[in-house]
């Protein structure tokens, strides 16, 4: 049975394997609900990878070598069992049994917000599919969408608006409104401040706080500056640097 | 008009251009209706809607075969280039940077080739039994594929390629739904559908080029380039109210509907896959 006060994550001992190094080895990371857990370490360390694997999502062969997944706000059950030694083949099982939890219980913001807006959708027709992800539907959608642009900052208008419509900084907080709108426990941001100016960068990482802690989410947040993570977490995760000479692929 | 509105609207003349294209090729006799020369010259008055050639037999033959020679080649040759270009892009989202330099290459180094000149080699090396459009067609298209696939590519990469596809998969969305939906549908309709209008008129012209080819060899063919030449002689010997009469003019206008129908075909296509 869960606790309201379960870990909305748990990963333990996380090992993940490249067919010539270790990418990354022994990873812990525990978030909590209305936390900030900050993951940071050097280019190569394994950051995204280790922010993807909580997700449940592996992608690299041989993969898994060893390690837990645990999910304590929903139940014990270790996701990655049976998947350790498994390669591609039970990792893409494993893609499809987590798929129900990504999206909903647990929603992922990429590092460029470009990445993480559908060109050819509306900001609203977007924002209107992850809120039906939700499990009850709001009464009115319009007004859903219209709340959740307001709470990034954004004015209704933005719903009709074409994601090469937006600038940087407002295309950044469409893509933190899809990630609130099915109202995760956990949102995954990786460095959501990539190419933003400073005063920018601030302003967008510290709403992500704000409506994460708003919502009563759990914030995992993967990030280069040490000043932001400094401020803003409640927890540090740090990774150490990838060996001399590795190719760095994060 | 919104966007999807003309989209519908784009759509509903294509499938209009379609079922005309289709019903004329399917329903084309096999042999030209023998001849009646009371019926020679008829203008489309006498005989609806195009009139008869000078033995009598209907235009209305000649343009139903006309389709048949020239819509399903192109048709195919148009499909072709777009399965090819849907590749460059899934591609793109998915394979390493070695693939992505290979597929450019490739394109670079065919999009160098002379179209027309490797049309007329294949067309000289084919089997005389094999030699038609159909075949030149697919060479077209393979010839073209290669620049649909690096433009899909690009189109793909800029959408963010594997990160695209990773937040996509972060999303909830299964893999059918990623690289069917939200990469090919969504976002490289546009620029794979406009390929294939575009190489579906390309092979429109090819056949009305080889037309003239036919005729400076002075080979027996009923073409579109036959018919200007003989609108043009009538024009040179100054019959200009001759001209208004004879079947050629009918058959001119006719080949102009036809391509006139395909160009309409490739061009709603366009609009529709580009509509919002």
């Amino acid at each position: 049975m869960s606790s309201p006060t379960a870990p909305l994550v748990v990963v333990e001992d996380l090992t993940i394997r490249a067919p010539d190094r270790l990418l990354i080895e022994g990873v812990d990371v525990v978030v909590q609900a209305r936390r900030v857990t900050a993951l940071v370490g050097p280019s190569g360390a394994g950051k995204s990878l280790t922010a993807r694997a909580c997700m449940g999502v592996l992608d690299v062969a041989p993969g898994l070598e060893r390690g837990s997944l645990r999910y304590p706000a929903l139940g014990d059950t270790n996701w990655f069992a049976g998947v350790a030694g498994g390669g591609p083949r039970a990792q893409r099982r494993l893609l499809d049994q987590t798929r129900h939890l990504r999206g909903a219980y647990v929603t992922y913001s990429p590092q460029a917000a470009s990445s993480a807006l559908n060109p050819a959708r509306t900001i609203g027709r977007q924002l209107a599919l992850a809120i039906a992800r939700r499990s009850h539907a709001p009464d009115s959608l319009a007004a859903e969408i219209r709340s959740l642009l307001d709470e990034v900052g954004l004015g209704s208008d933005v719903a009709r608006a074409l994601p090469g419509e937006l600038s940087g900084g407002m295309a950044q907080r469409a893509a933190l409104a899809i990630a609130i709108a099915p109202q995760p426990r956990l949102v995954i941001a990786d460095e959501p401040e990539t190419g933003l100016d400073p005063v920018l960068r601030r302003s967008v990482v510290e709403l992500l706080v704000t409506v994460c802690e708003t919502h009563g989410a759990g914030l995992l947040l993967i990030s280069h500056h040490q000043g932001t993570v400094d401020r803003i977490a409640d927890d540090i995760v740090r990774l150490p640097g990838p060996p001399p000479g590795a190719p760095i692929d994060d | 008009m919104s966007g999807r509105s003309a989209r519908w609207v784009a759509l509903g003349i294509a499938l209009v251009a379609i079922l005309l294209l289709a019903g004329l090729a399917l329903t084309a006799p096999e042999h030209l209706a023998v001849p009646v020369m009371d019926r020679a010259y008829a203008g489309p008055l006498d005989l609806f809607p195009f009139g008869a050639d000078a033995r009598g037999r209907p235009l209305l033959e000649y343009a139903q075969q006309g389709t048949r020679v020239i819509a399903l080649p192109a048709l195919v040759a148009g499909l072709m280039v777009m399965a090819f270009g849907v590749a460059g892009g899934l591609l793109a989202c998915v394979a390493s940077g070695t693939a992505n330099t290979l597929i450019q290459a490739l394109g670079e180094v065919v999009g160098a080739l002379p179209r027309m000149l490797v049309v007329l080699v294949v067309a000289l090396v084919l089997p005389k039994d094999a030699r038609g459009l159909m075949p030149l067609a697919l060479v077209w298209a393979v010839l073209a594929a290669p620049g649909a696939m690096d433009e899909a590519a690009s189109v793909a990469q800029r959408l963010g390629g594997a990160r695209f596809v990773e937040a996509l998969r972060a999303h909830g969305y299964s893999g059918s739904r990623i690289f069917g939906w939200h990469v090919v549908a969504l976002n490289l309709r546009p620029v794979v559908v406009r390929q294939g209008a575009e190489v579906m008129m390309q092979v429109v012209f090819l056949e009305i080029a080889l037309s003239y080819l036919a005729v400076a060899e002075e080979q027996p063919s009923f073409t579109h380039a036959d018919s200007l030449v003989s609108w043009a002689d009538l024009l040179n010997l100054g019959y200009p109210a001759l001209v208004l009469d004879v079947p050629t003019l009918h058959a001119l206008v006719l080949g102009l509907c036809l391509i006139g129908t395909i160009a309409v075909l490739a061009l709603s296509l366009g609009v529709a896959a580009r509509a919002r």
